[in-house]
């Protein structure tokens, strides 16, 4: 569950949210309502584009193309077809297909028949694509949904779990079906589109977005990026991501072509470069890590003239780099929404000269859309203060598909913080944010980002976004790892002390891809500027370029495990070199399950607390034979300062001991 | 896993001390300090022209190693230093009755680099001395230790969790013995009445549980998760319980640190719950997690009887006393302590 632990407690260090700053962060900030068509629907808005300009070109895959009059009878054939086989409002269809011309006609066959569609890529897994059809039948009465696929795909689906329909080779079926328009079942209150998105259980969860909200965010985000202009969009990345929601829609409506490309089998994360080695596209909506990719084509003949970045942390060293790639002026957009708030919720555009920070700016909230920080009392926070960002307004989902509880859980209807009184829908993101001393908003990552560490809680989300101010980091994520097993702490009422379990040593570990080499010295001490200590990662691994998602976001799960071979030396690495060192590293690697330790390194940055700290000033006093002190770690926690206190010891008794030799001696002063 | 991976030779002046001192020992020459001189006694003829200029070249090395093992060696064991520099009076804090110095670490740090910081090891913590079963006596120890550590004051004594009657016993030994304790602070103190009272006790106990199973169960936004939450706890006292009842063939290996930790806490307790605190005039701060903690059968206001004059301080709502020093609620205790403490430092 994600739920977040309180980030900014009530208490008496917090500094209450002055009027001045509630009126400009909260209420100001918030002013967003902006006309729109909300009594209309997607297919509407399509449809008064197909009259506006019948004969351009709506949609192009290689060599093949369909006008907008095409696409719309095309569509109605899909739509007619459909309806005639009980497909209509409240139903659900899911697509199942590669990118094609025939998929853009399928959804908007979907959507005139009145129904959902449910975009499925065509990469996914069939254990996936059964848990979301099941879930699809137990949220719709049993009743099994109708699946539009591909012959290529078609063994995907379990033929017990769908009404499957293969558009390739059942096209006669929709050919024969009249092409005429006939008015769409679709309602501004119908649903228009499912996606399902990873949950943290590892079910995936459906979110359903209706019409009205689709309406609202394709009407804003043609109006800030299309401005009027009739632009190629490329259709290339993943239909199950939202992010390519923009790309289907907006240019159906403006008057603007779709472009569509198919990724190679297994590179699939690299039709970004085939879109740019194309150059057949105006504008191109991507994630950062997709235009990392891109950054090192040549861009100088490029046609492209807009960038729309979301999904992630946009770093503005990277912003800068396409603004230098490119000869004519670009406009380069960082655009930030989760799925549940349609797509797009917050919107900045770059500028090279004034966006000075590590990271793009969130930027402003979109059309009819309110953006909250609050503590987990939903009271607004103020400045310097971390809390959860909440989003309302129209772009709201309707909730999570068959899952009231879940719903429940992240869409909460509170008191609105503008005016503490009212009532408003939010939706509680899980994302850290909090509000700079110059009144932006800065993002800080996932809530459930958070960890424990040393009994310490750790925001990652905050960590990465200082590792990311670091001018040479391009990109980065931290994680824990864990030594043998997990580590465990209880607090209890009445004891002064968690207990531990000292199998498992929790370590953040810090990944990161960099322009140049960089020494853990510079890394700790970039960080150590903004960070406690306890948050400052213990190992860091310099990666030539983050794993990936298909959606094209930070894969965490596939960051590789911390080891000898790809861990950075914590400092320029200086083996034990006396005997005692020798010995002392021998004995700290046991304790703390570590392979080597240097000379440099310290007995807690290495993970060494309670209980451990007693077993180690035991060992050393049966080791060395002299009476080290906890005093004497805590004072001097490297191994060399240690090193040298026992040998200190040792020469001390030495000294005090009667002489082994025989014979007579003298004494000098020196 | 390795701490760093890439390797290079150390640097030739430890080497070549290291190998000077082996030398010595070798030869059976033994070398101390005698105030600002340095004096060696060798078997006769061991010590050459050769050595005598060697060890007279690196005489001020050899000093300061010197002293440096010395202090090492007999500076009072009781005395932790988390944060040894600084202007401001030095605090000297009691842990809970596990003893664990480093409890404090994260208060320590969060009252910065000027608030030099000792943490007191009880004897006993690390299973080389017995425990002490009365908190006079431990009290005593530490007032030893602590004039021997730095011979005059003014001193803050602070103490936590049930580390408080013992804090509240050191500053008076102090001050009976005219040394200046500039404040006494009692973080989350617990009375000794809370294990002295049976029914005291397991309200207080059961409180705690309450207290955090409601603190748990509140972040869960639906009855569904909060029943899976109260399941899963059941389960896990259940399988804590199921080792009590059942028999074991399998021989019980013991931890001697483990064992010794479980000592010092016994010990500590018993101590704990035959103390009687007695009245005390000097300045006395009660630093609770909470208002709620009024209630938790900790009984802090039964120290009124003694310091009627002590002043109270509440943290946050949801700070908890198990973790009140800890991250993230360490900073607002921090805050707590430089309210209460502030007419001392300005």
């Amino acid at each position: 569950m994600n739920e977040v632990l309180p980030i900014a407690p009530e208490g008496v260090a917090l500094p209450l949210l002055k009027d001045s700053d509630h009126q400009a962060l909260v209420v100001d900030y918030n002013a967003t309502a902006a006309r729109y068509p909300s009594d209309r629907t997607i297919i509407d808005l399509f449809r008064d584009q197909t009259t506006r300009s019948p004969d351009a070109e709506a949609i192009r895959f290689g060599d093949a193309t369909l006008t907008y009059r095409q696409l719309d009878e095309r569509s109605n054939q899909m739509a007619a077809y459909l309806s005639s086989t009980g497909v209509g409002p409240g139903r659900i269809a899911v697509v199942f297909m590669e990118h094609s011309i025939e998929v853009v006609v399928a959804i908007l066959g979907v959507l005139k028949s009145g129904a959902a569609y449910v975009p499925v890529d065509a990469a996914t897994p069939k254990g996936r694509i059964t848990t979301i059809l099941q879930d699809i039948s137990n949220g719709t009465d049993g009743s099994p949904p109708v699946a539009i696929t591909q012959s290529r795909l078609r063994s995907g689906i379990a033929s017990n779990l769908a009404d499957i329909f293969v558009l390739d080779a059942d096209f006669d079926s929709i050919s024969n079906q009249p092409a005429s328009a006939r008015p769409s079942a679709a309602t501004p209150d119908g649903a228009a589109y499912i996606i399902f998105t990873s949950g943290s259980t590892g079910t995936p969860k459906g979110v359903e977005i209706e019409h009205r909200s689709l309406v609202n965010y394709i009407w804003w985000a043609a109006r800030v990026y299309s401005s009027g202009e009739s632009l190629a969009w490329p259709l290339f990345s993943s239909l199950a991501f939202d992010l390519t929601v923009t790309t289907l829609f907006t240019p159906l409506i403006t008057g603007g072509r779709i472009v569509v490309y198919l990724g190679d089998p297994g590179v699939q994360s690299m039709v970004a470069l085939k879109v740019i080695d194309d150059n057949a596209v105006d504008i191109i909506k991507l994630t950062p890590a997709h235009l990392a990719m891109i950054r090192d084509r040549n861009l100088e003949t490029t046609r492209l003239r807009k960038f729309i970045v979301g999904g992630e942390d946009f770093k503005a060293a990277l912003a800068r780099d396409i603004t230098n790639a490119i000869p004519h002026p670009i406009e380069i957009y960082n655009e930030y929404g989760p799925t549940e708030a349609t797509v797009g919720c917050m919107i900045h555009r770059f500028d090279t000269d004034r966006d000075q920070s590590a990271s793009v700016p969130i930027g402003v909230p979109a059309a009819n859309a309110g953006i909250y920080v609050l503590s987990k009392e939903y009271q607004p926070t103020g400045p310097g203060i971390i809390g959860e960002m909440f989003i309302a307004g129209d772009g709201l989902a309707r909730g999570y598909f068959n899952r009231p509880d879940l719903t429940d859980e992240r869409f909460r209807t509170v008191a609105d913080p503008r005016d503490g009184r009212s009532k408003l829908r939010l939706y509680k993101t899980g994302d850290l944010a909090r509000w700079n001393s110059e009144g932006r908003l800065e993002f800080l990552g996932r809530a459930d980002h958070q960890v424990k560490v040393g009994g310490t809680r750790i925001e990652l989300g905050e960590i990465e976004a200082r590792l990311l101010k670091h001018p040479d980091v391009h990109e980065c994520a931290v994680a824990t790892s864990m030594t043998k097993a997990a580590t465990q702490k209880t607090a209890q009422i009445g004891h002064g002390e968690p207990s531990t379990l000292e199998d498992g040593i929790a370590r953040l570990v810090a990944y990161y891809v960099a322009s140049k080499p960089l020494t853990v010295a510079d890394l700790r001490a970039h960080l150590a500027e903004e960070l406690l200590e306890s948050m400052i990662p213990t190992h860091y691994v310099r990666l030539e370029r983050m794993p990936l998602t298909s959606n094209g976001k930070i894969d965490r799960s596939s960051l590789p495990e911390p080891t000898a071979e790809n861990i950075q030396p914590a400092q320029v690495f200086v083996a034990p070199s006396t005997e005692t060192e020798k010995t002392l590293a021998a004995l700290w690697c046991q304790l703390l399950k570590l392979e080597s330790i240097g000379r440099h390194d310290n007995f807690f940055e290495l993970g060494g607390e309670s209980l451990l700290v007693v077993r180690a000033v035991s060992r050393m006093r049966k080791i060395f034979g002299v009476d080290v002190q906890l005093r004497n770690l805590f004072e001097r926690p490297t191994l060399a300062e240690l090193a040298e206190v026992i040998d200190g010891m040792r020469w001390v008794a030495d000294s005090n001991a009667p002489s082994l030799s025989e014979g007579p001696r003298e004494e000098v002063e020196l | 896993m390795s701490a760093s991976s890439m390797k290079s030779p150390m640097s030739a002046h430890v080497m070549q001390f290291s190998e000077l001192l082996a030398d010595l020992a070798v030869k059976d020459i033994k070398v101390w300090v005698d105030g600002d001189r340095l004096r060696c006694n060798a078997p006769a003829g061991a010590l050459t022209a050769e050595l005598r200029d060697q060890l007279q070249g690196r005489k001020g090395e050899i000093i300061a190693f010197l002293n440096m093992a010395t202090a090492a060696a007999t500076q009072p064991p009781a005395i932790i230093p988390l944060q040894s520099r600084g202007t401001r009076t030095p605090i000297y804090a009691v842990p809970g009755h596990v003893g664990a110095p480093s409890s404090f670490l994260d208060l320590s740090k969060h009252l910065g680099g000027d608030q030099p910081f000792y943490a007191l090891q009880p004897p006993g913590f690390d299973g080389q001395s017995e425990p002490m079963d009365r908190v006079e006596d431990i009290a005593e120890y530490f007032a030893r230790q602590i004039v021997e550590y730095q011979p005059t004051g003014p001193y803050i004594i602070a103490g936590y969790c049930s580390g408080a009657p013992t804090a509240f016993e050191l500053a008076k030994i102090l001050g009976q013995r005219e040394s200046e304790v500039s404040c006494v602070a009692l973080f989350g103190p617990l009375h000794p009445t809370t294990y002295g009272e049976w029914p005291r006790r397991l309200y207080f106990i059961a409180r705690g549980k309450a207290e955090s199973f409601l603190h748990e169960t509140a972040k869960l936004p639906t009855f569904g998760a909060r029943l899976r939450y109260f399941g899963s706890r059941l389960r896990e006292h259940v399988r804590a319980l199921v080792p009590l009842v059942g028999k074991s063939n399998e021989p019980v290996a013991t931890d001697p640190v483990l064992a010794s930790r479980a000592l010092l806490k016994s010990t500590a307790i018993a101590a704990f719950q035959r103390y009687i605190p007695t009245p005390y005039s000097g300045r006395v701060c009660i630093i609770l997690p909470n208002k709620a903690w009024l209630r938790s059968g900790a009984a802090p206001h039964r120290w009124l009887r003694v310091v009627p004059h002590a002043e109270f301080y509440f943290g946050p709502d949801d700070c908890n006393e198990a973790s009140m020093l800890m991250e993230p609620d360490a900073p607002a205790i921090a805050n707590l302590y430089r309210q209460a403490t502030q007419k001392l430092n300005d």
